[in-house]
């Protein structure tokens, strides 16, 4: 293929009204995204119309899916191409053109950060009460099947099943003493009740012990709610089962057995992103503005404890100053029981430079594009 | 070269498609350091996680501890003549767990006991105060004609910001037997004055919120 059939090729990715129509594609995105994101949470609209590549419609009394719009990854991905594609086609490299070339690079590097921070970057977050140390963050969104191996002297071996797989009747072979797992039920959002509560016998809901169950619920997309999933698996090892259990999310105590001379606990909680080091919270204040009820400030000092390092470190995380440590952040988000428990926000986002990297690259462009116009233009006048 | 610039920058947003495409929750095996070696482990600066604000109590004499579980932030056995036993758990919950009136309905439920409207609860439910500390005693049995009798004594401590409940079940005549020394237990509870302004609601606040 020579450099000319692949510029014809190119053409189409290259015209400007492409960019106009995936401009102008992205504004409906996001204004129909925004409106919706007031019923179904800012997770559920990033997820929906940002982080996928349509928009689906599905009739009712069908399960079809039928694409309408494009999503948030077919605009972003065809600016790309057109972008790469104007380049390769219109621009050659010169000094004149220097300005040019490097506010599109800010621009495509802008977009490939945007892309990476979607894929990449994990949110979760930090419970401590005054005095507690952990070495782990839970998921505010996703929760976890852990079948945990207690036998080592030391250390303990967590399988971590992520809730995408919990589907009912999923089979699912585990990694570890040719165990399996089979999904009987599951709810992506249920309540703990007493059996009594229940609104009809036949009514939804796993048994979690004589006075408790597990009653199916409507999923819920408000910001300050957490769905809390139930489930009933069997684990099998050789065909044979070990046992059958319900589980729920919103009640996380592990069960217990025994198998094959091995100790195990099953348990369904948030998801856990455990940490080399451990975070303990020394003090939270909750300063007011005197005589009133109204914030000024709050801050939790913790200590940082990693055993890679001589000693602890102490900081300070207050509103907009958040703490950046082995490569995440943690940001001062709530405060819970009578202001004696914290809430961090626990960022890792690998990719958190590339848009001021970018924007950089982008001023600096625009500055040299300037600077030779004005110099040319003084020039000109200067000869005139 | 220049095919090769064409080739490789038509690929990368391809390439970025497909990484979008990839199912990034997959099952993971990992190992975590128990607690107890993880903290041990740390920094010497780290003191263990101080205990949530839970009170200190005195043990009872013949009482032998049990392992603690998430639940169970206190775990006892009693053992007594003919192999009978009993069991003592203490746990806490937040805010008020439901209310009183729910909770010894529901241990009334365990004993296969019907529940009791509020009025009549008040009846079955002992008030005491002493040492200065609120907390309510009930005292529950299996019916009479039950084919596996069994006691619940209950007490429920309402403090600021959780409802504490010590609960010992087993064998009738045990319990009994056992009655003062799970009064003197409950009794022994003592709780660290929790910091903070008592009158704010116990509920999470964003830090967003404009009050």
């Amino acid at each position: 293929m020579t450099s000319n059939s692949i510029l014809r090729w190119l053409k189409p990715l290259t015209s400007l009204k492409l960019t106009i129509f995936c401009l102008a594609c992205a504004m409906v995105l996001v204004f129909v995204g925004t409106l919706d994101q007031v019923h179904i949470g800012i997770f559920e609209a990033q997820n929906r119309y940002f982080k996928s590549f349509f928009l689906y419609f599905t009739p009712s009394r069908t399960t079809l899916r039928i694409p309408w719009f494009p999503g948030g990854y077919v605009i972003g991905g065809l600016l790309l191409i057109n972008l790469i594609a104007a380049h390769i086609s219109r621009f050659k490299l010169s000094w004149k053109r220097a300005g040019i070339l490097l506010v599109h690079s800010g621009l495509i590097l802008l977009l490939v950060g945007q892309l990476l921070t979607g894929l990449f970057q994990i949110e979760s977050q930090l419970r401590l009460n005054q005095g507690e140390a952990k070495n782990y963050s839970e998921s505010f969104y996703h929760d976890e099947l852990a079948l945990i191996d207690t036998s080592g002297p030391d250390s303990d071996q967590v399988v971590s099943i992520p809730d995408s797989k919990l589907s009912p009747g999923n089979k699912i072979d585990l990694p570890v003493d040719s165990l399996r797992l089979v999904i009987n039920d599951f709810y992506p959002n249920s309540v703990l009740i007493n059996p009594s509560q229940l609104p009809s016998p036949g009514y939804p809901h796993l048994q979690l012990g004589p006075m408790a169950v597990s009653a199916r619920v409507a999923k819920t997309y408000k910001q300050d709610e957490r769905n809390m999933p139930s489930a009933n698996v069997s684990l099998l090892r050789n065909g044979e089962t070990v046992g059958t259990w319900s589980l729920a999310s919103g009640f996380p105590r592990p069960i217990s057995f025994e198998l094959n001379g091995k100790s195990y606990q099953l348990v369904l909680r948030p998801k856990r992103y455990y940490k080399p080091f451990f975070v303990q919270l020394l003090q939270f204040s909750h300063d007011r503005y005197a005589g009133t009820e109204i914030p000024k400030n709050f801050s939790s000092r913790v200590r940082i404890s990693d055993p890679t390092a001589e000693s602890g470190r102490e900081t300070l995380i207050f509103m907009n100053n958040p703490l950046r440590y082995r490569g995440l952040t943690f940001y001062q988000a709530g405060f819970d029981n009578n202001d004696t428990t914290s809430i961090l926000q626990v960022v890792k986002n690998p990719s958190w430079l590339l848009p001021y990297i970018s924007c950089g690259i982008i001023i600096f462009g625009l500055l040299v594009q300037f600077s030779m116009h004005l110099i040319g233009f003084m020039r000109r006048r200067v000869i005139a | 070269m220049r095919k090769a610039a064409y080739l490789f920058c038509l690929l990368s947003p391809v390439f970025c498609l497909l990484l979008v495409s990839c199912d990034n929750q997959q099952i993971e095996v990992y190992r975590i350091l128990k607690e107890k070696v993880a903290l041990e482990s740390g920094s010497p600066g780290l003191a263990p996680p101080a205990p949530d604000a839970k009170p200190a109590w005195t043990k009872p004499d013949g009482w032998q501890e049990e392992p603690l579980s998430e639940m169970r932030l206190g775990s006892f056995k009693v053992k007594g003549a003919n192999g009978r036993s009993a069991d003592i758990s203490v746990t806490a919950f937040p805010g008020e767990a439901g209310g009183l009136a729910s909770n010894v309905n529901r241990w009334r439920g365990q004993l296969q006991q019907p529940p009791l409207s509020e009025a009549d609860l008040e009846k079955t439910i002992q008030k005491s105060d002493a040492n200065g500390l609120e907390c309510y005693f009930v005292d529950l049995q299996t019916p009479d004609n039950a084919a596996n009798p069994s006691r619940i004594l209950g007490a429920v401590i309402p403090q600021s910001d959780r409802t504490w409940f010590v609960k010992m079940t087993g064998d009738p005549t045990l319990l009994e037997e056992q009655r003062s020394k799970f009064q003197d237990f409950v009794r022994s509870f003592q709780f660290a004055k929790p910091a903070g302004d008592l009158a704010t609601p116990p509920k999470t606040k964003s830090t967003n919120d404009k009050q």
